[in-house]
């Protein structure tokens, strides 16, 4: 199963690449609003395009090992901006999942903060 | 004796705690007021929000409770159930930050992040907007995330009004509110409707938050770009977007219109003269796409090899 993943990680990796080398450097076009908003040149951006598809097909494999359905994923994924993309490609597992909380817990968390407040 | 003792203490404890408090309050806008006078910034001293909806959190799904909170008052009705399918990891027993605003995305509506500071979430609140935040209720070694819904504030009483968990209305006092925000680095959002200007919104931050909606409601973020322009009427980005999306619609008279307003307001602008000249060749004016192409490899940048392209394409044309 994750030799499978990795190998077709690895095929999409080869395939983009090469979709990419095969794309003439410059193309008489309009330049896109994303490309305005990067700053970067051409041959960058082709590689932030990569980049992103790439990330894009790893978050949404961590997502699923985190047991979000693989249809929801892609959906999920998709609504994510490029930057937030490559964040959660990083580093998900160490970012805040903001989750469980009950009364008797915000209870005890003022009561801690408070208790913390007299003792400094 | 030892009962005198005790007393003393214990009213030296209350002394430090509202030293404290006060202190936690720093990064609040200046001292807070005294009764009776008015508010920072000429913020009103009491805001409540008491319309927002309420939505109580199942288990771990404070996430989806608080999103369908903010979504209701934007005028989008969800259910916490509806949102649970596009927020909620099961593995992690939470929400994830980022797939809060990629949610929002999907609901039409423009997630504007909040500058971390208590004045930008004080003055969202007083225009009517309430506030997702993002809180560390524990320690930061073991933390206890949560997400609630700021809806009101009281300066007079030290109080900030949330939606949180099970409890419609709960309210915090202002220093302890703040320590646990300031743990989670003060994150917060609102989720305003495409017409609606976040009241703390900065123009560069406004109109990228509106690109990233480009990308899964184009719609709506056309809706939000008008909004960006109304606002600042010389973006650059809105106005190359609104033109940019028109072309793709092909629409080229309503390109060429974006196109020509954002040479006028930025004549240094290359992409916004390549675009033009792209648009102006489409619609048979050659001699006017000409110049235009020029004025774009002319005033060069990090994609003059695009221009160049845009030119040679045009020169080529001509010759045929």
């Amino acid at each position: 199963m994750r030799a499978t993943a990795s190998l077709s990680r690895g095929l999409i990796a080869m395939l983009v690449l090469a979709m990419s080398a095969q794309l003439p450097l410059a193309r008489a076009e309009i330049v896109d609003t994303d490309a305005m908003a990067a700053k970067t040149s051409q041959v960058e951006q082709e590689r932030a395009r990569v980049r992103d598809f790439l990330d894009r097909a790893n978050v949404k494999e961590r997502l699923q090992a985190l047991g979000v359905d693989s249809m929801v994923s892609a959906d999920r994924v998709a609504s994510l901006s490029e930057e937030e993309v490559h964040a959660l490609a990083r580093k998900i597992d160490g970012m805040p999942a903001g989750g469980n909380l009950s009364s008797t817990d915000i209870i005890i968390i003022m009561l801690i903060a408070i208790l913390i407040a007299i003792a400094i | 004796m030892a009962a005198g003792r005790a007393v003393r203490v214990w009213r030296r404890r209350m002394v430090v705690l509202a030293f404290v408090a006060a202190s936690g309050c720093a990064s609040l806008p200046g001292p807070l007021p005294d009764q009776g006078a008015g508010a920072p910034g000429g913020l009103p001293s009491r805001v409540e929000l008491s319309d927002v909806p309420f939505h109580a959190q199942d288990a771990y799904q404070c996430g989806p409770a608080a999103l369908a909170m903010v979504f209701g008052s934007a005028g989008v009705e969800r259910t916490p159930g509806q949102l649970v399918q596009q927020v909620y990891l099961p593995l992690r027993h939470g929400s994830l930050q980022v797939e809060l605003l990629a949610a929002t995305r999907r609901a039409g509506l423009v997630p504007y992040r909040l500058a971390p500071r208590a004045e930008a979430l004080l003055q969202e609140v007083a225009a009517g907007h309430p506030v997702l935040v993002l809180q560390n209720l524990r320690f930061d070694a073991f933390p206890q995330w949560h997400y609630a819904v700021v809806v009101g504030y009281d300066l007079v009483a030290g109080e900030i009004i949330l939606r949180s968990g099970g409890e419609r209305r709960l309210t915090m006092p202002i220093a302890v509110f703040d320590r646990s925000w300031a743990k989670g680095g003060r994150w917060a959002f609102v989720a305003r409707s495409p017409e609606d200007l976040p009241a703390s919104a900065d123009e560069a931050g406004y109109v990228a938050a509106v690109a990233d909606l480009e990308r899964v409601s184009p719609e709506a973020a056309a809706r939000a770009y008008g909004t960006a322009l109304r606002a600042w009427p010389a973006n650059l980005l809105a106005r190359m977007a609104l033109g940019n999306a028109a072309y793709r619609r092909h629409e080229p008279d309503l390109a060429l219109e974006h196109y020509r307003q954002a040479v006028r307001a930025h004549p240094e602008a290359a992409d916004a003269w390549n675009n033009l000249a792209q648009v102006l060749h489409d619609t048979g004016r050659h001699r006017e796409a000409l110049q235009a192409a020029e004025q774009a490899v002319a005033t060069g940048g990090p994609r003059q090899d695009v221009y160049r392209a845009t030119l040679t394409g045009i020169r080529a044309a001509a010759i045929r």
